[in-house]
């Protein structure tokens, strides 16, 4: 069962109800964990659905990492949370669900969170020159000729 | 006009200019410019390229139902080097902006482009103060002939558009910009 396996790495663990928030389990790791919670849900035929992240700087300085996995056979969605400083790398687990490699590049382009492990992290939506990551609280695109607002 | 004496042999531009306005040219291409240009607009080969949603619509156009073959216009080629008109289908992301614009240089003049849609007339339901994501109109990359209203687009509506463009080819140098 997958929460036996869990039970040794998560942090925190809560039933959800399904109807008001469109998960079954929500669990709270820590990122250096999210490899083996990965292997986890792996060999109980779980599948990654996405990976997205919260920019939370203003409220506990941190970035959250959501990582949500079900299955096909009894559907149950686990989401795990798991907050990392803004400076810190999280581990890939691109290796472990190749789903998750373009999720990270997307969360490397949107937020700059860098992904140790990862096989290519780069760009996935914006220009391979660009400058910043546009998901963040504090982001300001500077003009660009791209822009309408921005013409003379 | 009063006719001012000019030298038999000359080679003052001032009197060339002169004698190029009294004559006139003395050779009329006018007629072949025009041949071409009928001939160009009854044979718009479009680029094999979509951008996003339009690009759907713009390939019903295409397909059989429409067919835009009756009009010379269905011959979608899929190198730059072989096409004359760009049609424009879908939103223009940034990271697009660049490979667009390649596109464009690698196509032979004559060359048109049709702005299919909202979002390639000015960004359309993308455009927002600030935004990060996207080219806000076709026209900031390439030089747009026809534009296309609609979300997507008729079919008809393309057709409409390409006859627009035969129209303006079919003026040359008579067509007012």
């Amino acid at each position: 069962m997958i929460a036996d396996k869990l039970s040794s790495l998560l942090l925190d663990t809560t039933e959800a109800n399904y109807d008001a928030r469109g998960f079954h389990v929500q669990h709270t790791a820590s990122a250096d964990t999210l490899p083996q919670i990965s292997e986890a849900f792996l060999s109980e035929n779980f599948h990654l659905e996405m990976i997205t992240c919260q920019d939370r700087r203003e409220n506990d300085d941190k970035f959250r990492l959501i990582y949500q996995f079900n299955q096909y056979g009894t559907p149950q969605r686990h989401v795990i949370h798991a907050d990392i400083a803004p400076d810190a790398t999280a581990p890939s687990i691109a290796k472990i669900f190749p789903a998750a490699d373009w999720y990270e590049r997307e969360i490397f382009d949107m937020y700059g969170v860098t992904f140790d492990g990862h096989p290519d992290l780069k760009r996935i939506l914006m220009e391979e020159d660009y400058f910043g990551h546009p998901l963040l609280k504090d982001f300001v695109d500077p003009p660009n000729p791209y822009r309408s607002e921005d013409d003379a | 006009m009063a006719q001012t004496e000019l030298p038999l042999v000359t080679s003052d531009p001032k009197d060339i200019e002169e004698l190029r306005e009294q004559v006139g040219p003395l050779v009329h291409m006018d007629l072949l410019e025009n041949l071409l240009n009928h001939a160009r607009s009854r044979s718009l080969w479009p680029l094999t390229f979509g951008l996003a949603c339009c690009a759907i619509e713009m390939m019903a156009a295409g397909a059989a139902r429409f067919d835009l073959d009756r009009i010379g216009a269905g011959v979608f080629r899929p190198s730059a080097r072989q096409a004359d008109v760009m049609i424009l289908a879908g939103t223009i992301s940034r990271k697009m902006a660049t490979p667009i614009k390649t596109l464009w240089d690698q196509m032979p003049s004559p060359k048109w482009a049709i702005a299919m849609g909202g979002c390639t007339i000015d960004g359309g339901p993308f455009k927002y103060p600030g935004q990060y994501a996207i080219v806000e109109g076709a026209d900031k990359i390439v030089p747009v002939d026809v534009y296309v209203p609609g979300c997507p687009p008729r079919p008809e509506a393309l057709f409409a558009a390409l006859f627009k463009l035969e129209e303006k080819i079919r003026a040359g140098k008579k067509f007012k910009k």
